[in-house]
């Protein structure tokens, strides 16, 4: 294992009890700092291989090592300092009763001293813009925020590698958004991004590396470019490109793959527009 | 909680109508409440036992009970042991303790009794399953319902155990989450470290339960629940002729152990 490997996956298949083979020979490695979504239909087996990087499952067969150590014989709470978990439903996460105590309830439990938690809970209240609310309850906050506080709760132990278990889901456009910029500033700060999503135009716009699993396999995988220009196979997969994607190859783009309207306007422009003009407003 | 496979679990019990299995799961409460002398509950246990086999449910599901049971039947022991007024004494344990009435001696009929106690609250629990495994909720509806149970009164009690198997997922997937937290306490061999990591769990759990009841209540009104006519039912069944000789036996069986405990037998 290279010193750049956060996590792989060596021939990972995987039972529930019931008997249900939910990943069959699964072949993964993620360096650090990449940030990679994963997609695929309902029932794919997505969020079954991600809750491996943490311990919360064990492989059945084969092998998953995080920073070079299997995770047979780790234990989850360790192994959470390592990767965090963001899960969907951030109600799941919450159950202090302000939010200054959810986000220093982790660090606590890791035998942190009071100064040093409450001055990590100061700064990443601060850095998430939960700090005029540290009083509040959890549960009196609006969804965006109790995600944000779920956030704050798993960044408080620091982790290298962040998995988000679909974040944008039930959110409005703005929620969506900027729970998209927060993953994108940890992104920047060198964390490793792990997310498991069914918006398309998101894995388009903020993924380095798209995994698509099917039926417990990686059916394909890639750049956003590389698997979104194969419109007609992920069709199969029953998952779909992002809509401009497909528009650009329905109006005669073969040569390359648009991701997002910013890249359509230069290629129209560059095709059929001599001599461009700036519309009002901008151009995403 | 088990998760209940009606289709893989091929019992016999689930060719009985619900209204059978009710009357006798009854019959077999009234029995158990009656006899008060250890023999006879044994007796009683060694009945549901055999219909356990008969019924093919699996036997883990007995050890998950008595482990269940374990604390509270060592509790009802003891309490019995110090507070039932026995005369044979068997081992001196203190002086007498005036207030609570204990002699100072565990005494036969103590521990006869207690041992009682606990044979019969394991029949009660064991006997339940028998019922609620082999009979899918609506049928166990339309048997309460047709036993003249209060038609809402027997929905609040199927919904309660068939929300459940989703409490269990839910508590699951909760526990899940905060040990991505770093709470290390559900690892914990402490019994006490665990059960403190419960209220974590607990919070999520019964808030999460309650939105849940509140998206149940509006989207049964939005499908007539309550509504001011006589409503019909889906299920309709007659009794079979296995029906009649259980719904017999139970008689009896009732018959005897009344008579029995009238003429002075099964308590101490």
């Amino acid at each position: 294992m290279s010193d750049n490997e956060v996590i792989r996956c060596q021939d990972l298949s995987f039972s529930y009890p019931n008997g249900l083979e939910a990943l069959k020979n699964i072949n993964l490695t993620i360096s650090r700092g990449e940030y990679v979504a994963f997609v695929g239909q309902n029932g794919s087996g997505k969020t079954t291989l991600v809750k491996h990087f943490n311990g919360l499952l064990k492989p059945t067969r084969g092998s998953v090592q995080v920073f070079g150590e299997e995770t047979r014989e780790k234990k989850v709470s360790t192994l959470a300092r390592k990767v965090g978990y963001v899960f969907q439903n951030p109600d799941d996460m919450l159950f202090c009763s302000s939010v200054k105590e959810e986000v220093a309830y982790g660090p606590t439990m890791l035998g942190f001293k009071e100064a040093e938690v409450k001055e990590k809970v100061e700064s990443i209240l601060q850095e998430l813009g939960l700090d005029a609310q540290k009083e509040t309850h959890p549960f009196a906050l609006s969804l965006g925020d109790r995600q944000r506080l779920a956030v704050a709760c798993v960044l408080s132990l620091d982790p290298e590698v962040f998995a988000f278990d679909e974040p944008t889901t039930g959110q409005d456009y703005f929620g969506g958004e900027s729970i998209m910029e927060l993953i994108d500033q940890l992104h920047a700060k060198g964390k490793t991004i792990l997310i498991i999503t069914h918006d398309m135009p998101l894995v388009a716009e903020h993924a380095q590396r798209v995994v698509v699993i099917n039926q417990g396999q990686i059916a394909l995988e890639g750049t956003p470019k590389e698997v979104f220009s194969q419109t007609e196979h992920l069709h199969t997969l029953s998952l779909r490109s992002p809509q401009i994607t497909i528009l650009a190859q329905n109006l005669g783009l073969k040569d390359r793959t648009v991701l997002n309207i910013k890249e359509m306007v230069e290629w129209l422009e560059k095709e059929y527009l001599p001599a461009p003009k700036k519309v009002k407003g901008g151009i995403a | 909680m088990m998760n209940i496979d009606f289709a893989s679990l091929n019992s016999p019990l689930q060719k009985l109508h619900a209204r059978t299995k009710l009357i006798a799961l009854m019959g077999i409460f009234v029995l158990a409440l009656l006899f008060s002398h250890p023999f006879y509950v044994l007796g009683l246990l060694v009945l549901v036992l055999v219909i356990w086999w008969i019924g093919r449910l699996p036997w883990n599901l007995i050890k998950t009970i008595l482990q269940f049971l374990l604390v509270i039947g060592i509790i009802i022991l003891v309490v019995q042991i110090f507070f039932y007024p026995g005369k044979t004494n068997l081992v001196h344990l203190s002086a007498p303790i005036k207030f609570i009435g204990f002699s100072g001696y565990i005494t036969l009929e103590g521990l006869m009794f207690g041992i009682a106690m606990v044979l019969r609250l394991v029949v009660i629990m064991i006997v339940a399953p028998l019922m609620v495994m082999t009979t899918p909720l609506p049928e166990f509806m339309v048997a309460l319902v047709k036993l003249k149970v209060p038609y809402r009164f027997a929905f609040i009690m199927t919904t309660a155990l068939s929300l459940l198997p989703s409490i269990q997922n839910h508590a699951s997937i909760i526990q899940q989450a905060q040990l991505c937290r770093g709470i290390t306490d559900f690892e914990n061999k402490n019994l006490l470290t665990k059960l403190r990591a419960m209220a974590g769990l607990l919070v999520p759990l019964i808030l999460g339960t309650f939105r849940d009841s509140q998206t149940l209540d509006v989207a049964m009104s939005s499908r007539a629940f309550g509504a001011p006519v006589k409503r019909t039912f889906l299920l309709e069944s007659r009794l079979g002729a296995v029906d009649y000789i259980i719904l017999l036996t139970t008689l009896l069986l009732l018959v005897a152990g009344i008579y029995l405990r009238i003429r002075g037998y099964g308590s101490l």
